[in-house]
């Protein structure tokens, strides 16, 4: 792992300060019970159940409590709040983790991915969080049980199985812009049938940050969410869950005063699961999981004339045979084979692309020692239209007494070319320009060139033989945990990931209407690195005090380079002449902010049947594009200047099964018209929840 | 009275020792070890001239270019004295003498006095002026080769097409030697058109209406500022062809970026210079600074604004 000087010194800095404090504070008490989040399990990080508190990897749980208790809707809001995460809009609300683009976060509900990335990101305010029993998140490259897309980390969201017994609940929320939610939850279980069905509508006006012009900043949309879930226990050791989702969505669409249309957004998957214990040693689980994402846009001129359409149809089928076998308390090992198998239908496409890929991986889990535990893992993705990748894991923890422990691991990630960069066959109608997938150049230049719409080719078509490379990338983590009273938990985690062939255009050709050929090829390599720290401190039952803070340099390699290389120069205004820049003043990547942090406070007052909180979240400063003709983000930039968004929530419970709830999300009207479409002003709601 | 007396008196001195040089047997026909062309450039009420003398052994030309006066002519040697740097010539034009002293001479500038005489022996005994003399315009700095630097604003280089469709019109065409945009068929180096940059050398891109290319200009783009640039390096020369443009076009590749949504602007990349070599051989070196009307982003596109210097010397690349 490589550190500058400046992270070492924070680092013990940290340390030293917190060991000191730790000491002094273990004189005055020792306390007694808060050994809930001791209790807290995590499936994700190693695919079985596993304490988070012993776990050799960084990882994170927000529960069902916390989810309440903020009076949360969508999933981007509640992801929002996390230590070294924040919520990136593009084409979509991603998540940012460890400085690396929402591309490269696996999402997965229940331990299947959601599909459905139009442009690479996946849209995280499409998950309501209304049926959630937890959610986690595994940072750090993970695709030595994932695969693709598990660069940066996982985000697993558990939710609820059918429990004993007949209950319910409704929610409804209502709020600002009209914003008005909707949940409801019956669940059932006698024996061994159970069932759970959930529904959610969620609507909103929308919002206009800018008055100045006639367009909306977001559009009033409108969506459904519905989920059931059906248990059975064929006997002690077997059991056979069935889930389905569907999710829809309709959004107007005004991108211009003269042209207006509508998305509609359909999604749904099945999952069945089928857990069978064989005996004190063997598990085994089938998976059997199909999901299809499907979008369909289209836009009208005045005349009511189609102006443009456009739709998507992403269809992935999985089956996943996993087995567990623990020969002693002390060991475990986990294996498993699958298949994924992928179309997608979409508009500038010519053909319809289908993937094939048979997996398989395996993993090993022991407490070596009392004090030792180690996970190593690997997974073989074997593919049909790329590389095939072989993803490795090691991860060990060292405990040296209950109050500090030591951690790390190393592991590779890689996301696979999608299909956009594999088929696509656009061509700009306004502007011109083509874009071409990696996989048709050969066939569709040639043809291009019959056309006699090619004056020249700048890239021979012989370097389009091999197959494009999935992106990949070597992540470090390294920790340290320590509890220096039950009351108290501090982590500190230094994290870098090596990441290469990212996927870029690049131009192969020019066309006779002064336009270009673009294509897809492994270019760039960037690295992140950085710190994070997370506290707790529970002096009482009623209060919990949290913060958590994130120090981020994400940097392109090639940048930093030309920057040495004295090749990067600036202007201090349009039209001036340039000066050359040095080394130091380049930023990093864009949309990265140094500095993030959080602080939040929960308060409980048992006797009132009530619980408030405040929230807190910083971002430091940013910038979002080049201002001054440079390609590149330097100091001279303007930046995205740094903001504060605070939360507050109260809810009160009447009667046991009746709970009121009041909050105002973005307390200090924070807005950013210019830079910040998808923060949207100060946000007020009540709630109300019947629990039957 | 009493110092030019004195003066006179030195002047007549120096001359009757340089007399009694044994290697130098007739006065006055010393060698010029200073050949070449010395140019400065001055504001007159708010336009720059700039004056040029080109010296030979034979004769100096002096010329004054700008917006504001021109002038043009040849000075015959009669005279020079590599003592005292004395050069005495005789202008036919206007049948008048003139003596030119010489000072601080190095392989990069002069610092020149001129003076009407009388008559070459009315030449010979001037004494050289104070270095505070401020008549006759004075001491000045001449320096060797001196660029020719200039900024052209608002050059509207209007183009039809493009967004998808062929692009076409005409190119605006624009000539170093004036420094001026031009018309003609054969007197122009570069041209315009859009974001479109061509050279007077090599053959078609390919594209609808390019003007016929007769001159054998080049180009390359250098990374720097455009003081930073200060020669032009012959090697790295290449011309218009059908194989693609001199100053490669699209964003990033040649001069400017294009910002994409939601600016759309088309912006000159900070530290690029276009390195020219003219139609007649001669180099030159641009930096573009703006492609809307006025450098205002909010104005009309296809206006360039640039600033740049042009060697106007013979195979000399710097500049």
């Amino acid at each position: 792992m490589i550190l500058n000087k400046k992270n070492i010194v924070i680092y013990f800095s940290i340390f030293l300060s917190t060991m000191s404090f730790a000491q002094e504070k273990e004189k005055v008490s020792i306390d007694s019970t808060k050994t809930e989040e001791l209790n807290e399990v995590i499936v994700t990080a190693t695919c079985t159940i596993r304490q988070l508190s012993s776990l050799p990897l960084p990882a994170q749980i927000i529960n069902k409590k916390e989810i309440r208790n903020i009076n949360s809707l969508r999933l981007s809001d509640i992801l929002n709040e996390q230590t070294g995460l924040t919520i990136v809009r593009d084409h979509g609300e991603g998540i940012q983790m460890q400085g690396l683009d929402s591309d490269y976060t696996l999402i997965l509900v229940d331990g299947v991915p959601l599909v459905g990335r139009t442009a690479g990101t996946l849209d995280l305010s499409r998950i309501t969080v209304g049926n959630i029993k937890q959610i986690e998140i595994v940072k750090g490259a993970s695709s030595s049980l994932y695969g693709s897309e598990a660069l940066a980390g996982v985000i697993n969201i558990i939710t609820e199985n059918p429990k004993q017994g007949f209950k319910g609940d409704i929610d409804y929320r209502t709020g600002t812009f009209n914003t008005n939610n909707a949940s409801a939850n019956i669940n059932y279980k006698k024996k061994k049938f159970g069932i759970s069905v959930f529904a959610n509508r969620y609507s909103n006006d929308g919002y206009d940050l800018d008055k100045s012009d006639d367009l909306k900043t977001v559009d009033p949309y409108l969506n459904y969410t519905f989920n059931a879930k059906v248990g059975y226990d064929f006997s002690i050791n077997t059991s056979l869950y069935i889930s389905g989702r569907y999710y829809t969505e309709n959004q107007e669409s005004i991108p211009t005063g003269l042209l207006k249309g509508e998305n509609n957004t359909n999604e749904w998957n099945t999952h069945v699961k089928l857990n069978h214990k064989h005996n004190e040693k063997w598990n085994s689980y089938v998976d059997f999981y199909t999901t299809r994402y499907k979008t369909d846009s289209y836009l009208n001129n005045p005349d009511n004339s189609r102006f443009s359409e456009s739709d998507y149809n992403q269809l992935l089928v999985r089956p996943e045979l996993r087995l567990a076998y623990n020969p002693t308390k002390k060991h475990s090992f986990i294996g498993g084979i699958g298949w994924t198998h992928e179309t997608l239908d979409r508009t500038f496409f010519t053909n319809k692309p289908e993937f094939n890929a048979p997996y398989a991986y395996v993993q090993y889990d022991a407490d070596l020692t009392k004090r030792l535990n180690i996970i190593i893992g690997a997974r073989f993705d074997k593919h049909s239209e790329y590389e095939s990748q072989f993803s490795p894991k090691g991860a060990l923890r060292y405990a040296f007494n209950d109050k500090i422990a030591i951690k790390g691991s190393v592991g590779y990630g890689y996301k696979a070319p999608d299909f956009r960069q594999l088929y696509l066959d656009f061509t700009n109608p306004t502007a011109g320009y083509t874009v071409i997938g990696y996989n048709r150049i050969t066939t569709r230049l040639p043809e291009l060139q019959n056309e006699g719409q090619i004056i020249n080719i700048l890239v021979p078509l012989s370097e389009f033989g091999g197959a494009l490379k999935p992106e990949n990338s070597l992540s470090f983590n390294a920790g340290i945990q320590l509890k220096p009273i039950s009351s108290i938990t501090v982590d500190v985690n230094l994290f870098r990931n090596n990441i290469k062939d990212l996927i870029d255009t690049q131009i192969i050709a020019r066309k006779t209407n002064g336009q270009n050929v673009f294509s897809y090829k492994n270019i760039s390599s960037v690295y992140t690195q950085g710190l994070e720290f997370n506290t707790s401190w529970r002096p009482t039952n009623q209060l919990k005090i949290s913060g958590g803070y994130q120090l981020l340099f994400a940097k392109d390699k090639d940048a930093e380079k030309a920057f040495e290389n004295e090749e990067v120069f600036a202007r201090e205004s349009p039209s001036s002449p340039s000066f050359q820049l040095k080394k130091d003043d380049y930023f990093g990547l864009f949309n990265r902010s140094r500095h993030m942090a959080n602080a939040k406070i929960f308060y409980t007052v048992p006797k009132w049947n009530l619980n408030t909180n405040i929230r807190a979240t910083y971002r430091s400063d940013y910038g979002l594009r080049d201002t001054n003709s440079n390609s590149y983000l330097d100091t001279y930039d303007e930046f995205v200047e740094g903001y504060t968004i605070v939360d507050f929530a109260i809810n009160k419970t009447f009667y046991k099964n009746y709970q009121i709830g009041f909050g105002i999300d973005n307390l200090l009207d924070f807005t950013d018209p210019q830079n910040i479409g998808n923060i949207s002003g100060r946000l007020i709601y009540g709630k109300l929840n019947i629990q039957f | 009275m009493k110092t030019i007396k004195f003066l006179a008196l030195i002047a007549l001195f120096i001359g009757f020792t340089s007399c009694n040089k044994e290697d130098d047997p007739i006065p006055g026909s010393d060698s010029i070890a200073f050949e070449g062309s010395f140019s400065r450039e001055f504001d007159v009420q708010g336009s720059t001239q700039r004056a040029t003398y080109s010296i030979t052994q034979g004769t100096i030309n002096y010329d004054l270019a700008g917006g504001f006066t021109q002038t043009n002519y040849d000075t015959a040697k009669e005279y020079y004295s590599s003592d005292d740097n004395r050069w005495i010539g005789y202008r036919a034009s206007n049948s008048t003498y003139y003596v030119i002293f010489f000072k601080n001479i190095s392989d990069t500038e002069v610092t020149l006095y001129k003076k009407e005489v009388a008559s070459l022996e009315a030449g010979k005994i001037e004494p050289i002026p104070a270095a505070d003399d401020t008549e006759n315009y004075g001491w000045n700095t001449y320096k060797k080769d001196l660029p020719i630097s200039g900024k052209i604003e608002n050059l509207h280089a209007p183009q039809e097409g493009g967004q998808g469709q062929p692009t076409s019109g005409p190119f605006t065409k624009f000539d170093f030697v004036n420094g001026l945009t031009t018309t003609s068929d054969t007197d122009w180096d570069i041209a315009f058109r859009g974001t479109t940059v061509i050279v007077n050398g090599g053959d078609s891109s390919g594209t609808t209406d390019e003007p016929v290319r007769n001159g054998e200009a080049g180009a390359y783009i250098a990374t720097g500022t455009l003081d930073d640039i200060t020669s032009a390096d012959t090697s790295l020369f290449v011309q218009d062809s059908a194989s693609g443009l001199a100053i490669p076009t699209g964003s990033g590749n040649g001069w400017y970026n294009y910002t994409g949504s939601p600016d759309h602007l088309i912006l000159p990349i900070a530290g690029k210079v276009l390195v020219f070599k003219t139609r007649d051989g001669k180099y030159a070196k641009v930096e573009i600074l703006s492609y809307y009307k006025d450098t205002d982003t909010s104005s009309d596109s296809k206006h360039y604004t640039f600033s740049y210097a042009y060697q106007s010397n013979d195979g000399v690349t710097t500049f």
